[in-house]
């Protein structure tokens, strides 16, 4: 009953957002305010009812009701609650309704936060978001969806995948749609510019915060990614180059672009086409996203519902959004020269710069990532481009635009703003002095393996914490310090931290496998791991050998791993879950290997240092962005635009 | 309108890139597989799954063969069946059974009966990890010496067979023939008939 309720209500809302998607544009071409205003009921109406049809499947998963299939094939009954309702996005129908969902409450919130922005531009943008929400919701409908039934239904669910399994799970692909998704608000807002023809700051103005919010989200949604790749799949890296990695990592150097082009286009004018152009392309890049995912197009670790058929129909689907998008900016972009002047070293002109090498950055990616599929379908022959490749483009470029970063205090408009000697030497003499100084420290160890792209990172890095923090010493400085300025800075410090642990990961990071037992200690670089004894584990879905290993160093012990391998009745999967110290300095990683006697394992060793560091970084680019949203502030207070001063302009569009 | 123009520019770009995606969803991803056609099927002792005699992979050859990895859980394994049944008058059907329950499998030929000559119980997976087996439902076939002609991975359907498998069965059958005509003709109808005893 629940799911028949659930499909109808994602009929009805599939329904109600297509009339979203037509009702306004009737009611442009009539100068008719009524059919303009009904837009914004309409889209908080399809947000409540996709909602619902989300806690509906939810209450199918809670109710343990395997005659729905989607229920059946992703949860069993011994689930632990939390993961049933994480089951709910963890297999491919599910996951497409909450990208509806997630579409449809984005919409719903530019229809609460609008009341300052020009009615005319907000219509728009609802009925394109409504036509999007249509389109996906129709998909979700025809091609997968969650609340099909069978009989008779099976009398056990087949279990969640044990990978997904996992706490990070229950939140990663929430955030990471919420992020991609938001990009349709801005891609919105770049379809009503252009078919309105008002390219100017305002709408840039208006389209800021969405943009905003879904980096954040989508920020969030990789980190946590690669934090659960570190420690669920036992593989001890926190990034492997995968094209789902990637895929997720494409809208989000974008979005960084989109961002900062967004700026300058608010307050100066300038870039337009950039804009535009980058709101059409992140969000095809999030749609891009989805379809990689969902399509195995690429075969990738992360790709759990492989189905070519739904994959041909996403990219139908993409196809034609972009396809409308470009022509229509072919046909409507502004080609008028832009009148404001700047040289390279402006606000202007570093930004540009940036977006440019983030642009570049992205096409590079792009292309490590599709290319092996382009080049078996020209035939080729097969290949596949690895972490090599994405390493020797992506790290330079990623230091490039550090470097262009440590320019952030002086960034004004027109011209960079002076400096002292002194101030312009102290920081890159910190990086250079301080990024030798921990190159030396690991050449002390006797162990330095380290590379020359190692040791530039760490002095880059350095260059930049020392170029964002040093200013703040002056005393006039943290009195003009607002929180958009504080925000901006401690996004950029995130980038700094991030790369910091990156390099110290990348080039230091200490392995070695052994067969440890009783008395058979194993010795690496200055820790020494000792076995300590397992003992079984009944959870509540699996049965697991628990081994506990003491860390000692110098004699002394410094830390207790807990390493496990589970087995998983129901799917008869086995996974190993890492034991992990974490520190400050350094992450003690240990993954069970092969039993190699009664009580002895084969285990691989690790010691990375700083690995926490690249999630801290990200956590400071989040915390950044959300400071700089929350700045803005006066956007969403309630100071509505007077109605009437519209209605002759809508009549004069009318015409 | 030099500019106009220029602003198509994105929008041939991008079209072209779709297409070329196009072109890759048609691919079929594991068509790096090639790279393992013409090796030859790993020696290997099993249980037959049906009478639980010992089989050796061995004594599969002798004439051209289709080696079907199948398990009971398998659903695209179940959609496959009725093809295989069909096949099974028409060449010598041979079924690896892949990490399964050996009561499930029984149950399950029982039940939707049984297309193949002997079945190779599989349940740890050792044999199917020589092979380089992806998942099931996978279908080899071999020639009389046991070399690998062609492998599909996923469900088998009537079109994929007359396309990829049946030319090659033909070719491989006529082989065989010219090779049994040339050997000692003592050696060639002793391995059809160990062959076939297999059968339940």
């Amino acid at each position: 009953m629940l799911a028949e309720l659930g499909y109808l209500s994602l009929l009805l809302a599939a329904a109600l957002s297509l009339l979203q998607g037509t009702l306004p544009w009737l009611g442009l071409r009539l100068a008719s305010p009524t059919l303009l205003r009904c837009a914004k009921p309409l889209a908080l109406i399809n947000a409540i009812l996709l909602l619902t049809a989300l806690l509906l499947l939810a209450s199918c998963f809670g109710q343990d009701d395997f005659t729905t299939s989607y229920v059946a094939q992703h949860a069993n009954s011994a689930l632990p609650l939390g993961f049933k309702l994480a089951a709910v996005w963890g297999g491919h129908e599910g996951s497409m309704l909450f990208f509806v969902f997630a579409l449809g409450l984005w919409g719903a919130l530019v229809a609460l936060c609008s009341r300052r922005v020009d009615p005319l531009i907000t219509a728009r943008v609802l009925a394109i978001m409504g036509l999007i929400v249509g389109l996906f919701g129709l998909y979700t409908l025809i091609f997968s969806s969650p609340f099909d039934r069978q009989f008779p239904g099976p009398l056990e669910g087949r279990d969640l995948n044990p990978m997904l399994q996992d706490i990070g799970l229950i939140i990663h692909p929430p955030l990471l749609y919420l992020g991609y998704v938001g990009f349709a608000v801005n891609f919105a807002f770049a379809m009503a510019a252009l078919h309105s023809g008002r390219l100017d700051g305002a709408v840039a103005h208006w389209s800021r915060p969405w943009a905003l919010g879904s980096w954040v989200f989508l920020t969030a949604g990789i980190v946590l990614g690669s934090w659960w790749a570190y420690y669920e799949l036992g593989w001890g890296g926190w990034w492997f180059w995968d094209p789902v990695e990637n895929a997720s990592l494409l809208p989000w150097l974008l979005g960084t672009a989109l961002l900062h082009a967004l700026v300058v286009c608010e307050k100066r004018g300038v870039y337009g086409h950039a804009v535009l152009l980058l709101s059409i392309f992140t969000f095809s890049l999030s749609l891009l996203g989805t379809f990689v995912v969902r399509s195995g197009v690429l075969t990738s670790v992360h790709a759990f519902a492989v189905d070519p058929s739904r994959g041909l129909t996403l990219l139908l689907l993409l196809g034609l959004l972009l396809t409308c998008a470009l022509t229509l900016f072919a046909l409507r972009a502004d080609i008028r020269a832009p009148y404001a002047r700047f040289g390279l070293l402006s606000k202007e002109g570093q930004l540009g710069a940036a977006i440019l090498l983030l642009c570049v950055a992205c096409a590079s990616v792009l292309l490590g990532t599709f290319y092996p599929m382009v080049f078996q379908s020209l035939h080729l022959g097969s290949l596949s481009v690895g972490a090599p490749y994405f390493n020797t483009i992506f790290v330079p470029l990623a230091l490039c635009l550090m470097a262009l970063m440590t320019q952030l205090p002086r960034l004004r408009w027109q011209a960079l703003a002076p400096h002292s000697r002194l101030n312009a030497l102290l920081p890159p003499l910190f990086g250079l002095l301080g990024g030798g100084l921990i190159s030396l420290a690991y050449l002390e160890q006797g162990s330095f393996v380290g590379s020359w792209i190692g040791i530039l990172a760490n002095m880059v890095s350095l260059w930049l914490i020392a170029s964002l923090l040093l200013p703040l010493l002056q005393p006039t400085s943290l009195r003009e310090l607002t929180l958009n300025r504080l925000g901006s800075l401690l996004a950029h410090l995130g980038v700094a931290v991030c790369a910091l642990g990156i390099a110290q990961v990348s080039d230091h990071s200490q392995e070695g496998g052994a067969v440890l037992a009783a008395g058979q200690p194993y010795q690496l670089g200055a820790f020494e791991f000792r076995y300590e004894g397992r003992e079984p584990i009944i959870g509540p879905n699996y049965t697991a050998e628990r081994i506990t290993l003491s860390v000692h160093k110098e004699d002394k012990e410094i830390a207790r791993l807990t390493p496990e391998r589970r087995h998983y009745s129901v799917r008869t999967m086995n996974m190993n879950e890492p034991g992990i110290a974490w520190g400050m300095l350094g992450d003690l990683y240990v993954v069970l290997g092969e039993k190699m006697g009664p009580d002895a394992y084969a285990m691989r060793l690790h010691y990375k240092p700083l690995a926490r560091w690249i999630w801290l970084g990200g956590l400071l680019m989040m915390a950044g962005g959300t400071l700089r949203l929350l700045a803005r502030r006066p956007l969403l207070a309630s100071r509505p635009v007077e109605v009437g001063t519209s209605h002759p302009r809508l009549e004069q569009e009318a015409l | 309108m030099r500019s106009r123009l220029r602003l198509f520019l994105p929008l041939l770009l991008t079209l072209g890139l779709g297409a070329l995606l196009w072109l890759g969803l048609g691919n079929n991803p594991y068509s790096q597989d090639e790279a393992t056609l013409g090796r030859t099927l790993p020696a290997w002792q099993s249980n037959n799954l049906l009478d639980g005699s010992p089989i050796q992979t061995a004594s599969l050859k002798g004439e051209p063969f289709v080696l079907n990895v199948w398990a009971s859980w398998c659903a695209n394994c179940r959609a496959e069946h009725p093809l295989l049944s069909e096949l099974a008058g028409t060449v010598p059907l041979y079924g690896l059974n892949y990490r399964d329950k050996g009561d499930a499998a029984r149950a399950w030929l029982i039940q939707a009966g049984n297309p193949y000559r002997a079945v190779l119980a599989d349940p740890d997976g050792k044999l199917a990890l020589e092979l380089g087996v992806y998942g099931t439902p996978e279908t080899y076939l071999f020639d009389a010496d046991g070399a690998l002609l062609a492998r599909h991975t996923g469900e088998l359907t009537k079109g994929i067979w007359q396309r990829q498998f049946a030319p090659l069965l033909d070719k491989a059958r006529a082989d065989a023939q010219i090779k049994a005509a040339t050997m000692a003709p003592a050696i060639a109808p002793s391995i059809a008939t160990s062959a076939r005893e297999t059968q339940p």
